[in-house]
């Protein structure tokens, strides 16, 4: 049978390899484990993952200790009884773990998802922050 | 619709990286249906085109902060070129874009309905 499709992506623009088989997994070879991109300064970390597709309420955020999850699950959006010509995107169940570098306040953390993208800002616990320990001096003559 | 970029302004427009998004195509009785994953893009920059049976998708992603220590994915326009042929009728193409997915409708040309309504008289 002759296929009328003729894809010419694969000459104009390389393959995004992290997305060759998942949701952007860094590995490439688990499509349940999303890539993320992360960045920190002094005050925050923030951790961000493509999830295109997926409702707000089908999406699961939580931080433990210093341990941030995200989970969730990506409906199937082209029903049945078609003719599948390319399938190359992900459904269903997704988790991702990511370490963070510091203990954050989980009770100020805030997520937003927009155009697929989303943007988890998680502030420093106030005992992670930096401080400015005071020397005194005076303990000079209490050593034993 | 003229092309959006001339060769001036091709810089002010276009990111330096560029990606082909994951997509799914299914085919119904009268029409053809596209999903792309296409993240972080704006609905007012993403532009479909249509021209001489070649289907091009193109959705400007702003640059977003650098990664500092974990950097999984790299960020950049999407672009997806498909050919459809003579299959679809152009006129009919619809387009939504919503959670960074787009959905595309392409309902298939008189030509290619016949040929179908051919194959199964036989």
């Amino acid at each position: 049978m002759e296929f009328p499709f003729w894809p010419l992506s694969a000459r104009l623009v390389p393959w995004r390899p992290d997305l060759s088989l998942a949701f952007g997994a860094g590995d490439g070879s688990d499509a349940n484990r999303p890539a993320v991109n992360v960045w920190a300064d002094d005050q925050s970390v923030q951790v961000e993952a493509e999830l295109p597709g997926v409702a707000e309420d089908a999406l699961e955020i939580t931080v433990v200790e210093n341990e941030l999850t995200i989970a969730g699950r990506r409906e199937p959006d082209l029903g049945e009884h078609v003719r599948v010509l390319r399938r190359e995107r992900p459904t269903g169940e997704f988790r991702r773990v990511v370490a963070l570098p510091f203990e954050v306040a989980a009770d100020e953390v805030d997520a937003t998802l927009e155009h697929g993208v989303l943007t988890v800002r998680l502030p420093k616990a106030p005992s992670a922050r930096p401080r400015t320990i005071p020397v005194n001096a005076s303990n000079e003559g209490s050593r034993s | 619709m003229s092309p959006r970029t001339s060769p001036q302004d091709v810089k002010a427009v276009r990111s330096d990286r560029v990606y082909r998004p994951a997509f799914d195509l299914v085919e119904r009785d009268d029409h053809y249906e596209l999903r792309a994953d296409m993240p972080g893009a704006r609905p007012e920059d993403v532009e479909v085109r249509f021209e001489r049976g070649l289907l091009t998708v193109h959705a400007r992603v702003s640059p977003r902060k650098e990664a500092a220590f974990t950097d999984e994915y790299g960020v950049g326009d999407w672009q997806l070129a498909f050919r459809f042929g003579e299959t679809v009728d152009p006129e009919g193409i619809e387009a939504v874009y919503r959670q960074g997915v787009l959905a595309l409708t392409l309902p298939k040309s008189e030509s290619a309905r016949r040929r179908r309504i051919d194959v199964r008289s036989n």
